[in-house]
């Protein structure tokens, strides 16, 4: 009997501390919030499609990409392959009945949703216009629901925090006997180093979001210029956390990179060593390369080429990881099916986002694209792209895990076509809109940027297309699908159980030694 | 230590390591202040109740003491008077708040309000902050009192309650000794 229909009814579900169930709530809940953020970008995008609001007017314009900012960020991205996919899998993949605390996991969740619905409230009663970034001292004296927004926020923060802690405590204490860490699988590593962020970052946001609060309420004038306040200090106390929020994203998704190379390569990832390496210094380092978003706020110039000099560095970690990923494809028997496109397109967002974010990372040359639409393709292709096609990998490779069915292969590699031509050609454009000169969060623009803002449009609406098909698919899938049990032929720990899993996990006591025993498999 | 006692202790030094980032962050903020306007931070030390900052300090100090004595009592298997440490504890936490009620009343008096000045936004935000973990120690050692078994539990509760101590022990210099 599967943990799907060990227990009946809806308080099973609601109140369940079972880390499987948590992620399936997880999984279901971040979907909505990835419609809603995706909607609100839609309609970005076709209020783009001529220089003057052809769709909303100015105000509402900034409001749309502040709430669809806020939205994929916290109740999207931050969440989206750790909580969801990281619940449900850590154990199975580290032979534990359940995580460490499994009461907090559940209080986790329901953190989180009631951050979730503090934030909708707030956008949809008031909404919010100060761009997600929330700068001051504009973010103190908005006449909108700033106050409602950041307490939402910061409530999601609680629920990463305590996450993040579980994960540390499940993969420190809860591994089963003989497993070594050179054993651990490497999205578990990922998750581990993901969660020493979560743990460390979440809080300075936390602590940054309600001094804007407070002063949105008091007048403190903490950051206010007339008061005698900084703003940039609030940029930086920003930044502390929001650049490592990006590793939180992207560092999952390179797990989710590792595994399906490996599977559907069918061999040993290649330098495991490296990619262990690479994602607890991607971690370490992130923490120290903040400053990269204020080279034009008012930085000394040795500041700014340190912070310049320690954001590349980040490249060469992340450069470790794409050698890796090739050379484990490198000689393997590889199966083209779509969890590996999926990761094809990464690897193509990966490199060119990772080479802009180079670029933008010299300081000479930040200062013609900063808050340009250069940036904005920037952090899409690597952040956004990252995490969106790893989410969406993550989603059909572990299907037949979570469901015990198989979705329509066909189907799913026409939407990936979509999906990925759709994704490059919204944000290709984009970085040729910022080079030109069009600054981002503009309602309005000159008649010569349109073709290109024209191009972007049909590419958010292909995007937008391919995701629709997807959601028809997977559903008709979740019904009828084929029952299956191992489709991929995977030797990881997750496949060892059955699919969908029993609610103990494991019948028999697991024995976990080699995740990777692709010899065996062959034979 | 066995597999459930490590899990519990990494839980409460992670825990405590979260939090230190988020007093981090006003750290922080005030050294940045304090570098860019010292004149402003030099009077507001002086303008700071000295004899209630050095009381306050004698009084968590000597807390921490208490709860660690409540713990060599446990291990001894005296009950009764590991009892009676915690609710020293708990005094003594309670006389801390009670004199920062007072000070931040007699500051009130004189116009020095949260907004008034840089110095003293930081003042309240970090006082107060410190004040709820203050008030989530106690509520910890107060559960921790009521409970039959504390072998686990009161060493983690006393962890956490000595990293609020120690956070005063950053506070009291940096707003009542240590002019620019
Ligand atoms: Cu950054």
């Amino acid at each position: 009997m599967s943990f799907w229909t060990h227990e009946r009814g809806l308080t099973s579900w609601l109140a369940t501390r079972d880390h499987k169930r948590i992620g399936i709530l997880y999984l279901a809940t971040v979907l909505v919030f990835l419609l809603i953020g995706g909607i609100f970008a839609l309609v970005l995008r076709l209020s783009l499609v001529t220089p003057n609001n052809a769709l909303v007017d100015a105000h509402t314009y900034d409001k749309l990409f502040t709430q669809h900012g806020i939205v994929m960020v916290w109740l999207f991205m931050i969440p989206s392959i750790p909580s969801a996919f990281g619940n449900f899998l850590l154990p199975l993949m580290i032979g534990a009945r359940d995580v460490a605390f499994p009461r907090l996991n559940l209080a986790s969740y329901w953190i989180f949703v009631t951050g979730g619905i503090v934030v909708l409230v707030a956008l949809i009663a008031g909404g919010v216009d100060t761009g997600w970034t929330f700068y001051t001292p504009y973010s103190t004296a908005a006449p909108t629901a700033v106050t409602w927004a950041v307490i939402g926020v910061f409530i999601t923060g609680i629920s990463s925090i305590l996450t993040g802690l579980n994960f540390i405590a499940t993969i420190h204490t809860m591994r089963v006997a003989g497993m070594r860490w050179r054993d651990l699988p490497l999205f578990v590593w990922n998750l581990y180093s993901t969660s020493i962020i979560l743990v460390l970052a979440t809080p300075v946001l936390g602590l940054a979001l309600l001094l804007v609060g407070a002063d949105h309420i008091w007048a403190l004038g903490l950051f206010e210029p007339a008061q005698g306040g900084d703003p940039v200090l609030f940029q930086h106390l920003f930044w502390f956390y929001s650049h490592p929020a990006v590793y939180i994203m992207i560092l999952p998704a390179m797990g989710v990179v590792a595994e399906v190379v490996s599977t559907f390569s069918h061999k040993r990832p290649a330098w495991y060593g490296a990619i262990v390496f690479a994602s607890i210094g991607i971690a370490l380092v992130g923490f120290l390369t903040w400053g990269h978003h204020m080279f034009v706020a008012g930085m000394s110039t040795f500041d700014s080429g340190l912070f310049g000099v320690l954001s590349m560095l980040v490249a060469i970690f992340s450069a470790i990881k794409v050698f890796a990923w090739t050379s484990t494809m490198y000689g393997g028997r590889i199966t083209l099916a779509t969890p590996l496109l999926y990761i094809f397109t990464f690897i193509f967002l990966f490199i060119f986002g990772g080479m802009s974010g180079v670029a933008v990372a010299t300081t000479s040359l930040d200062v013609h694209w900063h808050d340009t639409y250069f940036i904005v393709a920037h952090f899409h292709f690597i952040m956004v792209g990252g995490t969106l096609t790893a989410f969406l990998a993550a989603l059909h490779y572990w299907f037949p895990k979570l469901f015990g069915r198989m979705y329509s292969e066909a189907w799913a590699k026409v939407a990936c076509a979509a999906v990925s031509v759709g994704f490059i050609l919204t944000f290709t454009p984009q970085f040729l809109l910022g080079n030109a000169g069009m600054p981002r969060r503009y309602a309005t623009y000159p008649p010569q940027y349109q073709w290109l803002h024209v191009l972007s449009t049909c590419g958010a609406v292909l995007l937008a297309l391919g995701m629709l098909l997807t959601a028809g698919y997977l559903v008709v899938a979740l019904v009828r699908g084929k029952r299956v049990d191992n489709p991929w032929r995977s030797a990881s720990f997750e496949w060892r159980t059955s699919s969908p899993p029993p609610a103990d996990n494991f019948v028999d006591a697991p024995q976990l030694r080699d995740t990777y025993a692709y010899e065996e498999v062959a034979s | 230590m066995n597999n459930e006692t490590r899990r519990y202790h990494l839980a409460v030094w992670i825990v405590i390591a979260s939090e230190a980032l988020l007093f981090a962050g006003l750290f922080a903020l005030y050294w940045s202040y304090r570098a860019e306007v010292p004149s402003l931070f030099a009077s507001g030390i002086t303008q700071d109740v000295h004899w209630i900052g050095a009381l306050n300090t004698f009084l968590l100090l000597t807390s921490s003491f208490s709860i660690a004595w409540s713990i060599l009592q446990t291990r001894n298997g005296r009950r009764r008077a590991a009892t009676v440490s915690l609710v020293v504890t708990l005094a003594l936490g309670a006389a801390f708040l009670v004199f920062k009620l007072l000070e931040w009343g007699m500051h009130a008096r004189d116009g020095l309000v949260p907004g008034s000045s840089l110095f003293f936004t930081l003042y309240y935000l970090m006082t107060g902050l410190h004040a709820l973990h203050v008030i989530a120690g106690m509520t910890l050692v107060t559960w921790v009192t009521l409970r039959r078994e504390r072998d686990l539990a009161l060493p983690l509760v006393a962890l956490y309650w000595h990293f609020v101590d120690v956070v005063w022990v950053f506070l009291w210099p940096m707003f009542y000794l240590a002019k620019p």
